[in-house]
């Protein structure tokens, strides 16, 4: 006997129109936005479980060590703005990481890491994500007006030494190596402060190690945070750093930050287990 | 042992020094008998030499002035539609997810498309193309210049205008990780969510960053597309007699330059003269490395500048 189903026949005729609108580009009417936006969170914890990735010839075994999950991002109350920085040799898998951990947030694809996010966060829409990787391309011949609105906060707060209206008009090759970093991580806190997330994630992988020593490292941390606080406070922002700098006999001072440790136990053929911890 | 047989032969020639004399004796003695028989050839080579675009007469002149423009007009319409249809094809392509598949295989089909286009030899792309453009201008009664037009929309697009259209396709099709996800993360006027499916806006938008994170590939299609546009509008030439009439309000009796560089160099094969061919083959070639030498220059002036201003402000 036939099952009635559940879905009647307009539900069904305007699923499909919605499915067709968005295949070939027909813009929709969007809900207000202050539906979607200003869902303030204290923050979410993100961890990670123990997991294994398979890249064919080599495999990452990830092993949490004291416990069953390793925190990735911890909410503390009254802030917005949580940092992890991860520190670990050459050869851990940092990049690695923060590579499934971006497809795992953007593209909510299955990914091989284990991680545990709020059930909030099951929304792609409620979720932006920036990566600024490692070998980012410096294309030297962008504008800075065409990545940065012009009122833009971040790259005061970042890049204080450079007169507003000439720094617009100019192009990449006209900055150094280090300050290329500072305008790519202003323009990705733009388009994170512009997103209706009422979350944002934003990787660097090794994106500070260039502007200076460790402290200069943690003074943008630190002017990234406060910009953050005072422009959009109604939002989480998640930063995971990955930097060098911590190898030293000095350390990152980093205030409220989680700091996550990996260490290459065992390296055979094509295996690596490393082993994490918070600190 | 290549090794061992050249100590072998250089000890030899120590012991016994008389081996030189004859080997250049021999030598000598070869180039003195093959020499003889060169005349012939010597003639040839002469006919090869780029002196002889002196021996061009007016009418090759006139056919050169045809095909110059008719090449420029190919390349300037083909880089456009294969930019655009490139432009089209990838921003299909860039939204993420199972909800734009039917994008995605928009997207993936004009590139098949295309490339079939561009595979399949040229010769019959611009005989199909005729025959469809003279039927449409027989049965509507269109102008006649529609099917030159036709012709010429081809010869620039059909060749050139893919190596336009593949160069954007694949910086955003065969983009480099680190590219994708910097372009993504930027900041980008009107994309205000964190959705994994854009707007044609913001995909257009990715699409030209993605293009300029791979802009020396851009270029170089920019310079191959001038290559190509010279070699399909010369097919075009070859294969339909008097084409450059298609432009004149009537048919009829015209001079042999209105059939272009391409039907010239046919006429000439058929009279067996090598010297004229060579002569406006090294004029084709000293024409299409000039205009090369703009466009390399127009890129540079636009893009590679900035690539070499690094070294000098900020060292």
């Amino acid at each position: 006997m036939a099952t009635k189903c559940k879905f009647s026949f307009t539900d069904r005729a305007a699923y499909a129109g919605k499915l067709f609108a968005r295949m070939f580009w027909i813009p929709l009417p969007q809900p207000p936005e202050a539906e979607s936006v200003h869902r303030h969170h204290d923050g979410y914890t993100v961890t990670m479980r123990r997991s294994e990735i398979d890249f064919g010839e080599c495999v990452i075994d990830y092993i949490p060590k004291d416990s069953e999950k390793v925190v990735l991002w911890k909410p503390i109350k009254s802030e917005n703005v949580f940092v992890t920085v991860v520190k670990a040799a050459s050869g851990t898998g940092k990049s690695t990481l923060l590579t499934q951990l971006y497809r795992a947030i953007r593209e909510r694809l299955s990914s091989p890491l284990g991680f545990d996010f709020d059930p909030d966060l099951i929304l792609p829409e409620d979720v932006a994500i920036a990566f600024l990787p490692q070998k980012a391309p410096i294309v030297r011949h962008w504008k800075v007006k065409h990545m940065i609105p012009r009122e833009s906060t971040f790259l005061q707060g970042l890049l204080p030494q450079e007169e507003d209206s000439e720094r617009l008009f100019k192009r990449l090759s006209q900055f150094s190596g280090g300050q290329h970093m500072r305008l790519y991580a202003s323009s990705a806190l733009e388009q994170l402060s512009t997103s209706t997330a009422h979350a944002a994630f934003l990787l660097l992988d090794e994106t500070f190690d260039g502007i200076g020593g460790e402290e200069d490292v943690a003074q943008a941390i630190e002017t990234i945070r406060n910009v953050w606080c005072k422009e959009v406070p109604q939002k989480s922002l998640h930063v995971m750093l990955v930097s060098h700098k911590q190898l030293g006999e000095g350390r990152l001072s980093i205030p409220n930050s989680v700091s996550l440790v990996m260490d290459v136990t065992s390296r055979k053929k094509n295996r690596i287990e490393v082993q994490m911890e918070n600190q | 042992m290549i090794r061992h047989a050249l100590t072998v032969i250089s000890n030899f020639r120590k012991k016994h020094p008389i081996f030189d004399a004859f080997v250049w004796a021999s030598l000598l003695a070869c180039a003195t008998y093959i020499g003889g028989y060169s005349d012939y050839f010597k003639a040839w080579l002469w006919n090869l030499l780029p002196i002889t675009i002196g021996g061009l007469d007016a009418n090759w002149w006139r056919a050169f002035g045809f095909t110059i423009c008719a090449s420029l007009v190919a390349w300037g319409l083909g880089a456009g539609i294969g930019y655009a249809l490139g432009v089209f094809a990838a921003a299909a392509r860039v939204s993420i997810g199972p909800e734009i598949k039917m994008r995605r295989w928009f997207g993936i089909s004009i590139d098949v498309f295309y490339r079939f286009l561009y595979i399949i030899p040229f010769v019959l792309t611009a005989n199909i193309t005729y025959n469809i453009a003279f039927a449409w201008q027989d049965k509507f009664g269109a102008p006649r210049c529609v099917s030159g037009i036709a012709m010429i929309l081809v010869a620039g697009a059909a060749l050139g205008g893919y190596r336009v259209f593949i160069a954007v396709y694949s910086s955003v099709s065969e983009a480099k990780f680190e590219s994708v996800v910097l372009s993504r993360s930027l900041f980008s006027q009107g994309r205000r969510d964190g959705s994994r499916v854009l707007g044609l806006r913001q995909s257009i938008g990715l699409v030209l960053r993605l293009r300029d994170c791979e802009i020396l590939m851009f270029s170089r299609s920019l310079e191959d597309a001038f290559h190509l546009s010279i070699v399909a509008v010369m097919i075009v030439e070859s294969i339909l007699p008097a084409f450059y009439e298609n432009f004149l309000p009537q048919s009829g009796f015209s001079p042999a330059y209105f059939g272009g560089v391409g039907r010239m160099v046919i006429n000439a094969q058929q009279s067996l003269n090598p010297r004229q061919i060579s002569g406006i083959l090294w004029l084709v070639l000293i024409y299409d490395g000039i205009v090369t030498a703009i466009i390399r220059a127009g890129c540079a002036y636009f893009w590679h500048r900035y690539y070499h201003q690094q070294q000098k402000e900020v060292a």
